[in-house]
């Protein structure tokens, strides 16, 4: 299951989401759609989970 | 956790700030296809505003900024709309920002499992996609 966070400022001006339960680079296409209908990035970053996937590639690869 | 955004809210969608207008409880005029409607402020002298909102005696605007996004413009000093939509529309863009998750959230499938309102005055919604 995979679980998309979206925290809404209290004056509205900005918005954070934070994605869970996915992996690899399919995590940033889930909110892109959103990200886009809410307004610009100013920020974005990426934790450990994110390159699960990549690795499991690398693994299999040798 | 895998991925964060943070984004600065823009008003992309004006059936969206209706909606979230409407559910504040305020009354909403929107101009004509192409047309605008004069609104004076205090501050921003007569604007051609494609939204006015109202309530209680008092008004807003929302002007189009000509890169196809909209901004608010209110008086916050003894205007009784500040009750409603928040001064400087705080209340209104925070509830189109949860208007435009809401809808987002049932284009990719997914459900709104949660929504709060924490100690610090944010809105948390919780999304669930299968």
């Amino acid at each position: 299951m995979k679980e998309i966070t979206v925290t809404i400022a209290p004056d509205g001006s900005s918005v954070k989401t934070e994605v869970a339960g996915v992996k690899g680079p399919s995590c940033e296409d889930l909110t892109k759609a959103l990200v886009g209908a809410l307004g610009t990035v100013e920020e974005s970053g990426k934790t450990p989970e994110f390159y699960l996937q990549d690795l499991s590639v690398v693994q299999n690869s040798q | 956790m895998s991925h964060w955004t943070r984004s600065k809210v823009q008003i992309k969608d004006l059936g969206k700030l209706r909606s979230a207008a409407e559910k504040l409880g305020v009354n909403v005029q929107e101009a004509e296809q192409g047309k605008t409607i004069k609104f004076r402020s205090s501050y921003a002298g007569e604007v051609d505003a494609k939204m006015i909102l109202s309530q209680g005696g008092g008004q807003c605007a929302i002007v189009e900024t000509g890169d196809g996004t909209y901004q608010t413009i209110i008086d916050n000093w003894n205007n009784p709309i500040v009750n409603k939509v928040g001064s400087n529309c705080d209340a209104l863009c925070r509830d189109y920002a949860s208007e435009v998750v809401r809808h987002q959230a049932l284009m990719m499938g997914g459900t709104v499992t949660g929504q709060e309102v924490n100690a610090q005055g944010e809105v948390q919604m919780r999304i669930q996609v299968v």
